[in-house]
Formats: C-alpha cells, structure tokens, sequence
C-alpha cells in the first residue's frame, strides 16, 4: 500500500460483447478505484455475469478493454474446491513461494 | 464353523448371570452374522469343488476329461517341486507385466497427447479408432509373420491389447475434467503445467484407473491366447505340452492359474483405486460395500 499509487483497480472502456446475433454489452465504461465497493444490480440475463467473467478474464470480449492492475481475484458462485486435495492445498492453489502451506493455515485460522 | 459358534453364543447367553449377558448378545450375534455374510457366498464353490471331487472318485467321471480337483491340487505340488511351474509362472508374469508397461505408456501418453490437443485428436483419433475396431486377436497372425514366435510377438500382442483401453479412458478422462475447476485454475493464475498437474491429471484419475482394470483383464487374455498358439515356455506352454500327453490334471491346473492371476490381478487394481481415490465418495473405502 504505497498510497501514490492512483490507477484505478478496474477500468473498462467502450466492453462489448455478444452471444452469436445477441448483444449482451455494448459501450460498456466503467471505473473502479482502490478500495472502492461497487454493487451490480440488473435483472437476469442483462449481463452482470457476462461483465465479471470478462473481468476475470474467462470469457473473450468483442470489443473495448478491460486494464486491471494486477490479477482480479474472483470468488465464484459455488464453490469450485478439488475434492482430490486437502484443505490447506485448496486455500493455498495459485500461491507462489515456499510458505503458501504457511499463509493458507494462518488464513485458516 | 458359523453356526456352532451362534449356538454357543446363545447358551452363554442363558447360563451368564445378569445385565452383562445382555449387552454382549447384539455384539456377538452381530459378529455371528458379519462371518455369516462373508463365507457364505463361499458356500456355492464349495460344494460345487465337493461334488466334482466325489463325481471324480465315485460317479466314473473319467480322469482324461476332467480329473478330480485332488489330482489337479497333486499336480500342482508335483510341477512346483520340479521348479517346472514357478518359471513357467514367472515368465508368464513377465510377459504380462512388458507388455502392459509398453502397451500402458503407449496408450497413456497418446491418450494425454489427444485429450489436450485438438489437433492431435484430429490427426490421430480417427486412425486409432480404426484400428481399435480390429479385434486385437485377429491381427496374431500377422504378428507371429512379423516377429515370429518368439517373445517379441507375446509381448507385442499384449501391448496392443492393452493400449486400446488405457488410450480411450484417459482421453475420457481428460475431457471430462470439470470446466469450471480449469477455470478456477486459470483465476488463480495456474500455469498450463501445474494446471496439468494439479487439475487435469487428478480429475482424469478415475477414467484412467478405470482403464488400467480393462486393460489388466485383456492383457491376460492376450497372454493366454499368445502362449497357447506358440509358446515353448510360460503357463499357457504347460497347458499345451499337458495337451500333448493327454494331462488333462495339468490342463486344468494352468487353467485355475489363470483365473487366479486374472482375480489377483483385479484385486490389485481395485485396491489402486481404493488407495488412489479415497477423496472420490463412489470408491472411498467404506463408501463401497
């Protein structure tokens, strides 16, 4: 935490996307500063999932950009765990570095 | 041996003294059912072993068409002091066990080369479907032309008959690795190896397992097959010399030999699955009946 430091977490400008012939987003801008709380509300299909999953980097998009710094890090609906491994294993998957068993416990606790 | 100790359990029940013969009744007529369950499915083999024995000695069930079940266990011991049946034997595993590491690595590592490659899957899916709707057995001519009648040619028969599954199921498997769990792995910025690694291999264990259970009972059977038609050693040679001489004693014992191998070798495979997928609620240990 530098402070300095003002980009924003999330900046997307002009996101489109389709589905075949449909256009679910289109001229998408969107700001989001550091340690901002943003609230997405829509009805069902409008394309909120759409919008996190293309933050996330999952889905393609059509056009605009999306700039984020550094990874998004994204909690899904359900939960998505590897029932082949142990707890610990679970928490700590992605991290880099000898101590990942370390942080996931004290995160655990 | 069930039954009397039931009997007994229940006459220790009436002389005991009090409320301690009570708790104990439940457990012991538990223990009495639990050894029940577990024998007498054996009950069946049994008798079937009993009446084939007293058929052999009494009911004039001639010895060259099927010898009694003493004759055979006779034989057994006899080819075992020779050191004739534990080479044969030995051999015969060898062979096996080439021929399905060869086979294995074949099928695997072309099955992990389609399951991630789309390209590959076109390439070589098509080809190997072909040639896996050739009954593996048919092509033993052929491979006796090619590699004679040697080991080469037992080996390569098993390793072909192995192949086959252990290639189809680990592609399955990998294609059948949870979508969203790669997309879990590409969030938490995994790597297209530790992705493998961590993800897509465990995911495609049960597949593959499953597959190496098919693979082990075709291995055996195109052992089986191999020996018989040219083979100058191993289990399938003792049945076909036995044939010679009309030992039909030995015939059947290198059949029992079979079946063994073939059950131990299932067991083996079950005990794989039971070990390497205790997280997966369909094959934990207790989960199974």
């Amino acid at each position: 935490m530098s402070g300095a430091d003002t980009r924003p977490a999330v900046l997307i400008e002009g996101l489109a996307r389709s589905y075949g012939s449909r256009t679910v987003i289109r001229g998408l801008h969107l700001r989001m500063e550091r340690g901002e709380f943003v609230a997405l509300i829509g009805e069902s299909g409008c394309g909120k999932t759409t919008l996190l999953r293309a933050i996330a980097g999952l889905d393609r998009i059509d056009g605009g950009r999306i700039v984020t710094s550094g990874r998004p890090a994204v909690v899904f609906q359900e939960h998505r765990l590897l029932p082949w491994d142990s707890l610990w294993r679970n928490v700590a998957l992605g991290l880099p570095g000898p101590n990942a068993r370390t942080l996931a416990e004290t995160a655990l606790r | 041996m069930v039954r009397p100790m039931a009997e007994n359990s229940a006459i220790a029940v009436t002389t005991a003294p009090g409320g301690l013969s009570d708790t104990q009744v439940p457990s012991l007529k538990g223990q009495a059912a639990q050894i029940r369950q577990h024998l007498l499915p054996w009950l069946g083999p049994l008798l079937l072993l009993v009446a084939w024995q007293l058929a052999a000695t009494f009911g004039g069930l001639a010895p060259h068409i099927l010898p009694a079940p003493s004759r055979v266990a006779l034989a057994a011991v006899k080819l075992a002091r020779t050191g004739e049946l534990m080479s044969d034997l030995g051999i015969s595993l060898l062979r096996a066990a080439i021929g399905f590491a060869i086979g294995g690595a074949v099928g695997f590592s072309l099955g992990i080369l389609v399951g991630f490659s789309r390209i590959a899957e076109t390439l070589l899916d098509r080809t190997v479907q072909m040639l896996r709707a050739i009954p593996f057995l048919a092509a033993l001519p052929l491979v006796i032309v090619w590699l004679g009648i040697g080991e080469g040619a037992k080996i390569f028969l098993v390793a072909l008959g192995v192949s086959f599954p252990i290639y189809i199921n680990t592609v399955l498997g990998i294609r059948q690795v949870d979508p969203k769990l790669l997309e879990l792995a590409q969030v938490r910025g995994l790597s297209p190896l530790q992705t493998i690694r961590r993800i897509v291999l465990p995911g495609a264990l049960p597949s593959v397992l499953t597959g190496i259970r098919y693979a082990l009972a075709t291995a055996w059977l195109a052992l089986v097959v191999a020996e018989t038609i040219a083979a100058s050693s191993g289990i399938g040679f003792l049945a076909m010399d036995a044939r010679e001489f009309l030992r039909t004693d030995v015939i059947v014992l290198a059949i029992v030999i079979y079946a063994a191998i073939g059950v131990t070798a299932d067991a083996i495979a079950r005990l794989l699955e039971r070990r390497l997928l205790a997280w997966h609620p369909n094959y934990g240990g207790e989960a199974r009946p």
